[in-house]
């Protein structure tokens, strides 16, 4: 409202309210060089923009939720294979590994992605139940929302905790079996060990120090 | 005041004589912390001579003087500034844009007191 009336003061008389200005810039601007020469005839407008709708401010919200929470900034700066091998030790033969098992603070693409549209999708399952709760839909909608809310919510925090129990073996849990695994895990090491003994007791055998 | 014609010959003059001050000073300008910040006020005038050059053609074309004049003259200043110091091209945008914020009220009363005159006529 404030512009509106202005403009409709400097109408009718358009020379005081600007002579009465108190900006010294402009009076020096308006003696030193525009006495002499015309001013151009500028009329800028700044230019407007609308505002995005909400539902594209929520889906760049969720996109940079899922990039930040599957890793992209670790993957772009670390650069780790897309998915791991390893090597069978009874057979010898190769196989693809999805989850770095045994490190928290690494990780391959894949696994993060897969981690991070769970997240997600746990997500979506809360803003599936806030909206089953709308009074001014249908109820087998709402059903259907609730159902599918609560399902998704279930499906993101199993597998959530099945994918940290693939990489942490035996997460949360602390009995013998996980322990069984978690010295499996280490075989790599045992393997090494014995390795070292069956050399050294060869070394002692055939008299070498 | 003078016409549209003369007055784009006299801005043309003084972005001259600006110009060659600045080139002539740079030494000087690019010596210490103040003096770049006074470059860069330089530079902004020669925005503002150039924008006047600028505006003033347009109106003897008869076109509208819109935010690509703006730009251009800008563009004009920043470079001129950038062969002082790197210090002067911001300090330059920012006098500037302060110097167009008056200008645009400046014409903008012109115009108001223009319309005025052919409206009591």
């Amino acid at each position: 409202m404030a512009p509106k009336a202005e403009t409709t003061q400097t109408l009718s008389t358009p020379t005081d309210s600007f002579s009465t200005s108190m900006d010294p810039i402009f009076q020096i601007l308006k003696i030193l060089p525009y006495s002499i020469i015309r001013p151009p005839r500028l009329r800028l407008k700044l230019p407007s923009f609308t505002l995005p709708s909400p539902m594209t401010v929520f889906a760049l919200v969720l996109l940079t939720y899922f990039m930040v929470v599957s890793g992209i900034v670790y993957d772009v700066i670390v650069e780790p294979p897309g998915i791991g091998s390893t090597q069978d030790p009874s057979t010898g033969s190769v196989r693809p590994v999805v989850f770095l098992p045994g490190r928290v603070n690494g990780q391959y693409i894949i696994e993060g992605l897969s981690s991070g549209f769970m997240f997600v999708l746990g997500g979506i399952g809360i803003v599936l139940m806030d909206l089953s709760l709308d009074k001014n839909r249908a109820k087998s909608v709402k059903v259907s929302y609730a159902s599918a809310g609560i399902s998704s919510l279930v499906i993101a925090y199993v597998m959530s905790m099945l994918f940290i129990r693939i990489k942490i073996p035996g997460y949360l849990r602390s009995n013998v079996l996980t322990m069984g695994i978690r010295v499996a895990m280490n075989s790599t090491f045992l393997e090494t060990l014995t390795g070292y003994t069956r050399k050294r007791k060869y070394e002692i055998h055939h008299g070498r120090e | 005041m003078a016409g549209t014609g003369s007055s784009m010959l006299y801005s043309f003059l003084m972005f001259t004589v600006i110009l060659s001050l600045q080139e002539m000073y740079r030494g000087k300008l690019a010596s210490s912390e103040l003096f770049t910040i006074l470059g860069g006020f330089i530079s902004s005038l020669l925005f503002l001579v150039s924008l006047t050059f600028i505006g003033n053609f347009q109106e003897t074309c008869g076109m509208r003087t819109g935010w690509g004049a703006v730009l251009s003259a800008e563009a004009i200043a920043l470079i001129a500034a950038s062969t002082v110091h790197r210090v002067c091209i911001t300090t330059c945008f920012l006098f500037s844009a302060g110097l167009l914020y008056e200008v645009n009220k400046l014409s903008g009363m012109m115009l108001a007191k223009s319309e005025y005159k052919t409206k009591r006529h």
